[in-house]
């Protein structure tokens, strides 16, 4: 069937060649281990995740055809082996996407695989992360339609990816919004934007339990409400799942829910927003015994911020599926130039505040613990936030353009991490302060250089880091970095990672070099751990489209 | 433009370097333990019937928090089935890694080497495998998903027969263990015998996360994987195919060590397809009664 | 297997061939703007005036980059060239409701619209952000361009002007 796809494209291909157009792009990673003393990282070793084949590689390419109302794709992937860090399910190469979507009279059809997102994506997200190697796409048939102006109606079935194979589960779903300004010409010219969408998912999995009568069928609704008024934004999506015993909440027969609450106001200069959200119980997968970030038909944003210095993501938050509520400030604000502290050109200022809580989790009765299988598992009183703690940041950064020449970023962050909760391993509350500095400085047209100095105290698990990096871009075709870590604070083994890394940028390819030590991770997701070793190797990366 | 060509030519020299190779040097072949033949001779008696019995293997560490659950899990199996669950609990990657807080190592060379291949602990712990079946893709399996597959593979025809024979000298330190392989109906594929022997009742630590503290200093450890007798993927039973009531015996002998305690201590031996890895049948056996 | 190889060679020579030639047209696909309102990318105009599309996300310091650095000289190119920014954000629901702050703190001048399921991403074979495309008066693409350095957003300009 896949082998019969293909054909079509390629006959498609050479003969409609001349009026449709054809694009795609293209990535390969390619990386070759070096065995590490001092990160104790070898063939010997067997735990240390050393890869016996010494070279590993992954690589894709898309490409597609466009004509008028018509469109097809297909997607080659190869895992030959696939990178450390990478989920161990892609291994072996093939044809991973393929599809064709056309449109006629208002009705859009895709039919073989697709992503999609209902909403926030809380009830139903289907979406592709290929550097984490994520990719949840649907197999089976979209179809979306307006019948009104203002109202869009989407509906799909499908089973979902997993890495070169699909699950047994199937998803339908079906979607509706409605822009009210739009559709009711009464409504077009008030300033006050109001939408309004509604989602039913379902997914179905035989039950081969010997043990429990488990619903085959598991269904979710969701309602969601966006409103706008010039300058303020307000937003609200509420989810509903029906009991869905599975291994993430340990097979209780609770039902789950989702709430996400978020309003904003923004002006030139300045723009304020404020996120809560509670979720309990809201694991959805399209088989129940998956974990890790395997076959998830939803997707429960983190509200937490996203940070890209390096040492900032040593303790990174995943959100806790089973149950957790929290809340997300943060303040964008450009002070003007000509004032005092905005100085000739202006200062941004950018504060963020996000903490998240335990929810409330009681007994169903006094014989019962929390959590037991087979059971309803806990009652939550809505409102009332948990009594543990998991995740608490504070973090300020501040953005100055001295002259011509000089610019600065200085940002600091304090975190509370939950090591328990979030690294599987007792170190308790990890308490944390982050300094980083960064300047940019153009020496002449087209030469820059911008140097990262940061660091991270802490007096729990591993100690205060130090780092420090320098990365020299030639515009617009060259980058030349050295960057180090260091775990200075370590008591057990004070280990640095040194990298050094060139590139080379022409139009949409990119060509970039790397040789040097990478830290270890530990990801934990629905009460699996897994630990990605530290390495050390030569890396080079090729990208490209067209 | 020349730059470009340039710096793609410094690309290719470098990927020139990627491919690897290493020399190794001798001696070339893998060198097995000294087994040292002072065991008698054990007569096996011919079975009327062979049960069907199921491998469950549980890969765990001391580290990992909810690897509690799983071997409840595998204990509640083994409560429901009996003797025809045998169990493994093998201690491999990096919650099993021996730290300052968890000082004792569990870990195998034969642990090591499974861990590696299925990749049980590259998908995080805790999880497991039932007969290894569905290799090369689905082997892995939740604890959650493991009664469901066992009585699956309790419903399927025995091809292969195991009996086990132990005997232990308390003055000498050794273990002699006899084992004979019947082949009940005949197979196209080769066959490999893989022996290994397992401690229960140990008594140190393991993090619980639904204890308060985690780290529990008494924790219970069972069928623990302690020593494999042959390589950890078996030895072959010599044939390419076999035909019914093919007898095949073989004779595994080695030293008790000093931390290992023989009164909790089992041998288990079992068939397997060296291809698809899946296990034919198993067999268990107490070093005392 | 071997099929499909063959059916992607012949697709990747007869692209080559093509890729030289035409400038693609920015394909049709539905983006939401601030405001929370479905609107399709074939809907993008400026009067006959180039029109410049930037993916950035709030998470991309290099997207940030080469956007604050074009809002430096972003007046005097509307003058020369009547150019205008369009800046689609990939931003899923994490960070959506930060994006119109974000954008609006920083002082951007440029009509944002979010592609929260990076559909639109997905249909211009975008790998990684930031990356820029340039349209001409009929909305095809003609030149495109990945990743930031400083100085960059002065090729950027060279190209646009080419359009007059």
């Amino acid at each position: 069937m896949k082998n019969l796809l293909s054909i079509l494209l390629l006959c498609t291909g050479t003969i409609l060649a001349q009026s449709g157009q054809l694009s795609g792009n293209f990535q390969s990673d390619f990386q070759l281990y070096l065995e590490d003393e001092a990160l104790d990282f070898n063939l010997e070793n067997p735990s240390s995740g050393y890869p016996s084949e010494r070279f590993l590689s992954n690589g894709f390419a898309n490409i597609m055809y466009t004509k008028s109302n018509f469109s097809a794709g297909v997607r080659y992937e190869s895992y030959q082996n696939a990178l450390l860090g990478y989920p161990s399910g892609y291994k072996g190469e093939g044809i991973t996407y393929r599809y064709a979507q056309f449109s006629s009279n208002g009705l859009d059809v895709t039919v073989g695989n697709f992503y999609e997102q209902f909403g926030s994506g809380m009830i139903l997200r289907a979406y592709e992360e290929r550097n984490l190697g994520y990719d949840n796409a649907f197999d089976g048939i979209r179809l979306k339609y307006s019948p009104l102006k203002g109202v869009y109606l989407k509906s799909l079935v499908g089973r979902q990816r997993l890495f070169f194979d699909k699950g047994e589960g199937l998803v339908r779903g079906i979607d509706g919004e409605i822009s009210l300004n739009e559709a009711f010409v009464g409504l077009n010219e008030i300033k006050t934007q109001i939408l309004l969408g509604g989602s039913f998912v379902s997914k179905y999995q035989k039950d081969l339990n010997p043990a429990y009568n488990l619903p085959e069928n598991v269904g979710s609704w969701a309602s969601r409400m966006s409103i706008n008024h010039g300058r303020w934004n307000l937003n609200s999506e509420y989810v509903h799942k029906y009991n869905d015993p599975s291994f993430a909440n340990n097979y209780i027969y609770k039902t789950g829910n989702a709430l996400l609450m978020s309003g904003s106001y923004s002006k030139r200069g300045f723009g304020l927003s404020l996120a809560a959200k509670r979720i309990d119980n809201m694991d959805y997968r399209s088989e129940r015994d998956q974990n890790l970030q395997n076959l998830m038909i939803n997707y429960l944003p983190a509200l937490t911020k996203q940070h890209a210095y390096s040492l900032a993501t040593i303790y990174p938050y995943g959100t806790i599926t089973t149950g957790e509520m929290g809340l997300q400030a943060e303040l964008n604000y450009k002070v003007k130039k000509g004032t005092k502290l905005g100085g000739k050109y202006g200062m941004g200022v950018l504060a963020n505040f996000s903490n998240v809580y335990a929810i409330d989790k009681q007994q169903i009765n006094a014989s019962t613990p929390l959590d037991s299988t087979g059971t309803l598992g806990y009652t939550s009183d809505f409102f009332k936030v948990g009594d543990e703690k998991y995740f608490q940041e504070f973090s300020i950064e501040l953005s100055k353009k001295v002259n011509k020449k000089l610019k600065f970023i200085g940002t600091y962050i304090n975190t509370e991490y939950n090591s328990e909760v979030l690294l599987g391993k007792e170190y308790g509350m990890i308490y944390s302060d982050i300094f980083v500095l960064e300047t940019q400085y153009k020496i002449k047209s087209k030469h820059s250089i911008r140097t990262e100095i940061q660091h991270l105290s802490t007096k729990q698990h591993e100690g205060n880091w130090v780092m420090g990096l320098a990365e020299y871009t030639i515009s617009p075709h060259y980058f030349f970095a050295v960057q180090n870590l260091y775990n200075y604070g370590n008591t057990d083994k004070k280990l640095s990672y040194p990298t050094v890394s060139s590139g080379y940028n022409n139009g949409t390819s990119r060509f970039a070099l790397s040789y040097g030590k990478q830290r270890a991770g530990i990801f934990c997701v629905g009460g699996v751990c897994r630990n990605v070793p530290a390495s050390n190797g030569l890396s080079l990366s090729i990208t490209s489209s067209f | 433009m020349k730059t470009f060509k340039l710096y793609s030519l410094l690309v290719v020299l470098v990927s020139i370097s990627f491919f690897s190779c290493a020399v190794i040097e001798e001696p070339f072949m893998v060198v097995q333990e000294e087994v040292s033949d002072s065991c008698e001779a054990f007569i096996f008696s011919p079975v009327e019937t062979y049960t069907k019995k199921v491998l469950l293997e549980d890969y765990t560490g001391q580290a990992c928090q909810n690897c509690p659950r799983a071997a409840e899990q595998a204990h509640e199996i083994q409560e429901q089935y009996g003797e025809q669950v045998v169990v493994i609990a093998v201690h491999a990657g990096y919650y099993a890694e021996p730290t300052s807080s968890y000082p004792n190592d569990f870990t195998t060379d034969t642990g090591d080497a499974w861990d590696t291949h299925f990749g049980n602990s590259s998908l995080g712990n805790p999880n497991g495998m039932v007969d290894r079946i569905n290799y090369p893709n689905f082997h892995v399996l939740q604890f959650s998903q493991w009664e469901e597959k066992v009585s699956l593979q309790l419903q399927t025809m025995p091809t292969v027969g195991i009996q086990l024979a132990v005997n232990y000298n308390p003055a000498s330190g050794l273990i002699c263990v006899d084992t004979q392989t019947e082949v009940l109906t005949s197979l196209e594929t080769n066959l490999h015998l893989t022996v290994v022997l397992i401690e229960s009742g140990i008594i140190s630590d393991q993090t619980d996360s639904s204890q308060d503290p985690q780290h529990v200093v008494d924790y219970e450890h069972n069928h623990v994987l302690r020593k494999g007798l042959t390589n950890p993927w078996g030895e072959s039973l010599g044939q390419e195919s076999y035909l019914q009531s093919e007898l095949f015996t073989q004779r595994y002998s080695i030293e008790k060590q000093a931390d290992w305690d023989i009164n909790n201590m089992a041998v288990i031996a079992f068939v397997s397809d060296p291809e698809t890895y899946e296990v034919l049948q198993v067999e268990e056996l107490h070093l005392t009664e | 297997m071997k099929n499909t190889l063959i059916a992607l060679a012949v697709l990747a020579s007869s692209l080559s061939a093509l890729a030289q030639e035409k400038s693609s047209i920015f394909p049709s696909v539905n983006v939401k703007s601030i405001e929370g309102k479905m609107v399709n990318t074939d809907t993008f105009e400026n009067d006959g005036n180039p029109i410049v599309v930037s993916f950035w996300a709030t998470w991309c310091k290099p997207c940030a980059k080469e956007l604050d650095a074009i809002t430096e000289v972003y007046d005097d190119w509307q003058d020369e060239t009547g150019v205008k920014v369009i800046a689609i954000s990939i931003d899923d629901a994490r960070n959506a409701i930060k994006v119109a702050p974000y954008a609006n703190g920083k002082d951007w001048p440029f009509e944002i619209y979010l592609d929260s399921n990076s559909d639109l991403k997905r249909a211009l074979n975008v790998n990684a952000i930031p990356h820029t495309f340039l349209l001409n008066s009929k909305n095809e693409i003609v030149w495109q361009h990945t990743s930031y350095f400083d100085g960059d957003e002065e090729e950027l300009f060279e190209e646009i002007q080419k359009l007059k």
